[in-house]
């Protein structure tokens, strides 16, 4: 069985490396964006292993986006550097933010962190000395910008997301996970049993937020062209939660595939329906929550147990 | 020197006191169980121990260390477990990791993942649950969910339990099974307080008990003593003769 599993993955890594070769500009574009969101859904899949949902991601992925713009702008840019400073300035943030939001209820967190996004989105654009306002800021691209500047980013961000999700089983097969589990599932008696549920809250909030950041630099670099509208978009919280849903929540599949459908589905539609897809999409959504509230990769399991 | 020192202890919520100046010692090796009619303080004096809340006032000692105020975690990692009233098992994981959960962070240094699973495992097959390791917790019946409980308690290696109505709800022959198996883990060194309403299972146990009434302590001494106390008899029962003059 665990042979199987290896070879379905080497199998999907190998097709991967391989799409540059089949797909057009255009199309790896959509890849590079898909897996840009995979990072972030799946990074949002891990602090919901805590119990706890952010509607705010876009703030961890916005801090990401502008410290690599603002590094890049005031030093020389010095990828990987300022993505890794990203993604850490953007855990420290979430520090502070778990330790506000460790003793509120799941639903207080949600508020909490969306308010946490929308200011700094609103600081962004009121304070232009912090980063030019709401003109946004050029990022120079990673590679040079050269011919091959697209297809250098997709083995990137292909690299970077194969890393989150290994990050993900990591936490998955350690200590962490039983720790996670159980502050989940009830922190009384988390407690009782030496688990200390504000710390583990914490843990799961920064390396989160530290995913999101770097997946935030990577984007800054990609699209190279940065506005709070952009990074700092309620589209990108959102992304972050549905992916998972569809997929499957507290999956590590769960993100990929969900990121993929859902990808895959706004272009489908966009092509038929032209404006109005954002109806098809929603409604795709509805059924999803409605009748599959476990995902595909639940609903798969579910199957395979049968 | 006792194991557990219960100061001059006083809880209050809001204008409600809970605990009224509580004192009482626990020796090593013993079993004691703490009784009282319903509303009388009982699981409100397990939370202060196990620092879910914090006194008051007045002190609480374990190995005449003063554990006044720490946290849950931090005093479940000196050596105390604790069994809920109300089973609280992690549904999301089956018996094994329920276990694993207290035998990795039950102590001051955390087992490695492989000794803690082997650990886990030894404490279920010592409390004859080794059918069920792989069970959803979901899908435990009432008996084993108790149990599980017991486990979870036990694989973070205790020197002293406190035991929330472990048989509320067992049939007769289960709770003549509960009664051996902490008898058992009695044997192995570790301190029991229980808090129990069935009192065959208390009278069966108890090498000494507490009665509280109204969060203030009533009678202590064994079970043959505290049973002929009169102030404990009005407290179940009611004063004698109450009826006539009322």
């Amino acid at each position: 069985m665990k042979s199987i599993y290896v070879l379905v993955v080497t199998l999907a890594v190998g097709l991967m490396c391989c799409l540059p070769i089949f797909l057009g500009p255009h199309s790896l574009h959509i890849v590079i964006l898909t897996l840009i969101s995979l990072i972030v859904a799946t990074s949002w899949n891990i602090l919901l292993l805590t119990h706890q949902i952010s509607l705010g991601h876009a703030g961890f992925f916005g801090v990401g986006a502008y410290t690599c713009g603002a590094l890049c702008e005031k030093f020389m840019p010095i990828v990987p550097l300022d993505i890794l400073v990203g993604g850490i300035i953007a855990a420290l943030f979430a520090v502070i933010l778990g330790v506000i939001c460790c003793r509120m209820t799941v639903w207080a967190i949600a508020i909490v962190t969306l308010a946490f996004a929308e200011v700094l989105k609103v600081l962004v654009i009121m304070v232009p000395s912090i980063a030019d306002g709401a003109e946004g800021i050029r990022v120079p691209p990673i590679f040079g910008g050269v011919g091959y500047e697209k297809i250098a980013c997709f083995y990137l961000v292909l690299f970077v997301s194969l890393l989150s999700l290994t990050c993900a089983y990591a936490i998955r097969k350690s200590k962490l996970y039983y720790a996670f589990a159980a502050v989940h599932d009830d922190e009384e008696a988390a407690g009782m049993l030496g688990v200390n549920p504000l710390k583990f809250k914490i843990i799961a909030f920064s390396v989160s937020a530290f995913m999101t950041g770097v997946a935030g630099g990577i984007f800054a670099h990609y699209i190279s062209f940065i506005d709070p509208y952009t990074v700092f978009g309620l589209h990108i919280s959102l992304d972050a939660q549905i992916m998972p849903l569809v997929g499957g929540l507290y999956t590590i599949l769960g993100p990929v595939i969900g990121s993929f459908v859902l990808t895959s589905a706004g272009e489908v539609f966009r092509i038929y329906f032209g404006s109005g897809y954002l109806i098809a999409y929603g409604c795709i959504l509805v059924a999803f929550v409605l009748f599959l509230p476990e995902g595909i990769v639940g609903w798969a399991q579910r199957l395979a147990r049968r | 020197m006792p194991l557990l020192q219960v100061k001059d202890v006083y809880m209050k919520f809001g204008g409600v006191m809970a605990i009224a100046g509580v004192s009482f010692d626990i020796h090593e090796g013993e079993i004691l169980a703490l009784i009282g009619p319903n509303g009388s303080g009982k699981t409100t004096m397990f939370n202060l121990i196990c620092g879910v809340f914090s006194p008051y006032s007045g002190h609480i000692l374990f190995r005449d260390c003063q554990i006044t105020g720490l946290k849950p975690y931090q005093i479940c990692r000196k050596g105390i477990g604790r069994t809920f009233q109300i089973a609280k098992p992690f549904p999301k994981m089956t018996v094994l990791e329920n276990v694993m959960v207290g035998s990795i962070y039950g102590k001051k240094n955390s087992y490695p993942l492989k000794k803690a699973r082997e650990m886990a495992m030894s404490v279920i097959h010592s409390m004859g649950m080794e059918q069920k390791w792989d069970t959803p917790v979901t899908e435990l019946t009432l008996p084993y969910k108790k149990r599980l409980e017991l486990c979870k308690a036990i694989a973070t290696e205790p020197h002293m339990l406190l035991l929330d109505e472990v048989m509320g709800g067992l049939n007769p022959s289960e709770v003549e099974e509960m009664i051996k198996l902490l008898k058992r883990i009695q044997s192995n060194g570790v301190t029991l307080l229980f808090v129990e309403h069935l009192m065959r299972a208390v009278m069966g146990l108890a090498e000494r008990m507490v009665v509280l009434n109204h969060g203030a302590k009533i009678a202590e001494g064994s079970p043959v003593e505290v049973v002929e106390d009169l102030q404990v008899i009005e407290a179940y029962l009611g004063k004698e003769n109450q009826f006539v003059k009322g």
